[in-house]
């Protein structure tokens, strides 16, 4: 891949950053493991918050600029009360996130001026899966479906091949379309 | 058959959690599968460089359209290579993982009279970011294991707590739709 | 149109469900056939692999009026044994039985029900189901998902390493049988890859004694459909991960995987050439190990309760499953045999659909079915936990004979209203 006239479009991604580390890390494979943790505390019923503040990855520890909390709950029909978003929105956050900034960094390396980009994300629950109602059903999302709104100095079908190559760099688009090994223990 | 008519009337609850109005929506649900349609969506608006706000607000359940109690907004950035305007988007599903699977403790426990003092977790995962840096095309992009230690308090035996972590692990949303295969179709909206 | 014979039950059948009822009911002076598609206890003939042994031991083998007088009570037969035995049992009971017989339809109609068969029809005032638990394998969908180039075995099909054609071998399903086949493939020398999801793992032997004398002295063996919280969910449990051997031997996830079989997640999808297995893997041996250690735990509660303790050996505790990670994906194009130890799901073409619930199963309370005098024996916990054993038949049909009893008394009673 070649670098593209990149000082006339600015999408607020530092390509020569990206760059420098893709050809940092190539040599060295250790500095490429990273290990992202988050610190969860329930607070009552079905809400609790979860940090994070600190992560491991180019040989160090590293820490955020600061702390993020995060709650989350779910709505009164599963008799909670409400207090952030359901954990299956954050996963369809967590994916237009990595998605977006995706197509900003792709777009930034292809010279494509972005204006704005929005998506509406959503997924289908059938709950009878979580609820135990039918062994049958899964227990996540049977579907999830992007829609992206993009206005940019490009044609349609650069931008869906933006588009389409944002999927091939992102790591919760991975996480979720192929199967990914969890293990849960006691501390 | 609308929300209205699922009872909201909580004879007890447990860990906070109104079991009686639970099991009712259960009940409602097991005799009525339409009911059971969820449909979660969120809306993310690009901010700058990597960095991106996602909201939900809307969702669809139990036959009719619902707004949460407010507008939940998250924001989501690259540390290294962004501006720090939040945590990164990996994050936010170690997050929900987390999230997802103490919610069912809780609401196991109740479900079995168990009073839960402390529950808190530590969700950790590893990611060689030369996947997504397309450097190697052979290691994946995202996590190659997700690992979650869980700290539980309650007034049960320690047998009971181990199954009480398996088997919301077993039933949580998010675990499903991390460890199985999920479904994801990305497209350009019609103009 | 032949003219039906005529008869006051119809046994369908002529396995040791079959057998049992039927003792049942000459033993109460009941009319009745019992009618076999191939000869008596066809399944044990022709639908068992060649080493499969009984997973229980042959004192627990025991039919009404009947049981293991062998000299190895705490051995386990193998298919041919139990043919054997069944044959034995049907010529002492001298069982009416007609072989070579395909049932092709019930239909029921004022308190009659007629039975065609190839060989023309029957009238009865009531009909016993005893086709068994393991008439049909459940191969799941994702099966057609597979490459043409794959070909696809189920246990009923499976014979020995030799049928086996090249390349490697995807055994899906970690229950009795799927452990038991991918540990003789592999020994044999395959590239096995065992796809696990739920599963029950239990030691053949605890503190001396096999792990059935156990649950037969504990009562769980004789649990009541009725006493369980969620029969649903204990009806659809997987075969216990046992295998009977004169060695006794352990049989499970750490041991196959010492003899080289590959482990994996649930198998959950295809994708290209890559079959896909599920990263719940830790979650599915935990929730085994759990499940494991609180029946060892009750059984421990058993022995001192009863003052066992000083005739039995120490409490060894078998090792949690080894977790290493698991494998994600397998490339199809190296699998040439997939084994689908994936359970059964018995079917009933011959019956009126709207008898089956929207899932094909059919409607029944304890074996009695919704339409007066038609019964079903040998489904799994179908009136007790060991309903589809040898040994759970017995009692399950000495309960419906009562049933029926009381469903001809009526029945004469109504004729003479």
């Amino acid at each position: 891949m070649t670098i593209t006239e990149s000082n006339t479009i600015d999408n607020g991604v530092n390509v020569e950053a990206l760059l420098g580390a893709r050809e940092m890390l190539s040599g060295a494979p250790a500095a490429a493991q990273f290990t992202f943790s988050a610190t969860n505390e329930w607070v009552n019923g079905t809400h609790s918050r979860s940090t994070v503040h600190e992560f491991f990855g180019l040989g160090d520890q590293q820490t955020h600029r600061r702390p993020y909390s995060v709650d989350t709950d779910h709505p009164g029909i599963f008799a909670s009360e409400d207090n952030g978003p359901t954990p299956p929105e954050m996963v369809l956050m967590g994916l237009a996130g990595c998605l977006t900034a995706g197509v900003a960094s792709v777009a930034q390396n292809r010279g494509i001026q972005l204006r704005s980009v929005k998506s509406t994300v959503e997924g289908r629950l059938d709950v009878a899966g979580i609820l135990g109602i039918d062994p049958e059903v899964r227990n996540g999302f049977g579907g999830i479906r992007v829609r992206f709104e993009i206005d940019a100095d490009a044609t349609r079908e650069e931008i869906e091949a933006v588009v389409a190559q944002s999927q091939k760099r992102s790591a919760v688009f991975d996480v979720v379309a192929n199967p990914t090994a969890i293990v849960v223990d006691v501390a | 058959m609308t929300i209205q008519e699922i009872p909201t009337v909580d004879i007890d609850e447990t860990n906070g959690v109104p079991t009686a109005k639970l099991f009712g929506t259960i009940a409602k649900m097991r005799d009525h599968g339409e009911l059971a349609a969820f449909r979660f969506s969120a809306k993310n608006e690009w901010i700058e460089g990597t960095a991106s706000a996602s909201t939900v607000h809307e969702w669809f359940g139990a036959g009719a359209e619902h707004l949460h109690v407010e507008e939940f907004r998250l924001t989501a950035d690259h540390p290294t290579l962004g501006h720090g305007h939040g945590p990164t988007p990996q994050e936010h599903v170690l997050h929900a993982l987390a999230a997802c699977i103490t919610a069912g403790i809780a609401t196991g426990a109740a479900a079995r009279g168990i009073e839960l003092t402390k529950v808190s977790s530590v969700v950790s995962a590893d990611i060689d970011v030369r996947g997504v840096l397309g450097i190697d095309a052979d290691i994946r992009k995202g996590f190659s294991e997700v690992r979650v230690d869980f700290d539980v308090q309650a007034d049960a035996e320690p047998d009971v707590i181990d199954a009480l972590i398996a088997s919301a692990t077993k039933y949580s949303a998010v675990f499903d739709m991390l460890t199985s295969p999920t479904v994801v179709e990305v497209r350009r909206a019609a103009v | 149109m032949n003219h039906p014979r005529t008869t006051d039950v119809v046994v369908i059948g002529g396995g040791q469900a079959g057998l049992a009822m039927s003792q049942c009911l000459t033993s109460r002076s009941i009319d009745h056939v019992v009618l076999e598609r191939g000869e008596s206890a066809n399944s044990w003939r022709t639908e068992r692999w060649d080493s499969l042994r009984l997973l229980t031991p042959n004192w627990l083998a025991r039919l009404p009026g009947w049981s293991y007088q062998g000299v190895d009570p705490d051995g386990y037969m193998s298919a041919a044994d139990v043919v054997e035995y069944l044959d034995a049992y049907r010529r002492s009971i001298g069982a009416p039985m007609y072989t070579g017989i395909e049932v092709t339809r019930i239909t029921s109609r004022g308190g009659r029900h007629t039975v065609d068969t190839s060989d023309g029809p029957w009238s009865a005032r009531a009909v016993v189901m005893a086709t068994g638990a393991c008439s049909n394998p459940h191969v799941p969908s994702i099966a057609a998902e597979m490459p043409a180039h794959v070909e696809h075995v189920t246990p009923i099909g499976y014979r020995n390493p030799a049928g086996i054609g090249d390349g490697g071998v995807l055994v899906v399903g970690a229950s009795a049988s799927g452990l038991q086949i991918a540990d003789e493939l592999s020994r044999a020398g395959s590239d096995v890859t065992l796809a696990v999801g739920d599963h029950v793992r239990l030691p053949r032997t605890y503190r001396g004694m096999d792990i059935h004398w156990w649950m037969d002295a504990i009562g769980q063996l004789d649990e009541r459909y009725d006493e369980v919280d969620d029969i649903d969910r204990a009806r659809r449990l997987p075969s216990l991960q046992l295998v009977g051997s004169s060695e006794r031997r352990d049989l499970d996830l750490s041991t196959v995987a010492a003899n080289g079989v590959s482990l994996a997640g649930r198998l959950v999808g295809r994708s290209g050439h890559r079959a896909q297995f599920s990263g719940s893997f830790a979650n599915m041996c935990t929730s085994a190990d759990l499940k494991q250690r609180r029946l060892l735990d009750r059984l421990d509660e058993y022995a001192a309760e009863h003052g066992l303790d000083a005739e039995l050996s120490e409490a060894t505790r078998p090792a949690p499953t080894v977790t290493v990670p698991p494998l994600l994906e397998a490339d199809l194009r190296s699998i040439g045999t997939i084994v689908w130890a994936t359970g059964f799901r018995p079917t009933y073409p011959w019956l009126d659909p709207q008898l089956l619930d929207r899932k094909g199963r059919l409607v029944h309370d304890g074996g009695v079915l919704p339409v007066p005098g038609l019964y079903v024996l040998g489904l799994p916990f179908m009136r007790r936990r060991k309903s589809s054993f040898l040994d759970g038949v017995g009692p399950d049909a000495q309960d419906l004979a009562e049933h029926l009893v009381g469903h001809l008394a009526c029945d004469v009673a109504r004729a003479h209203t």
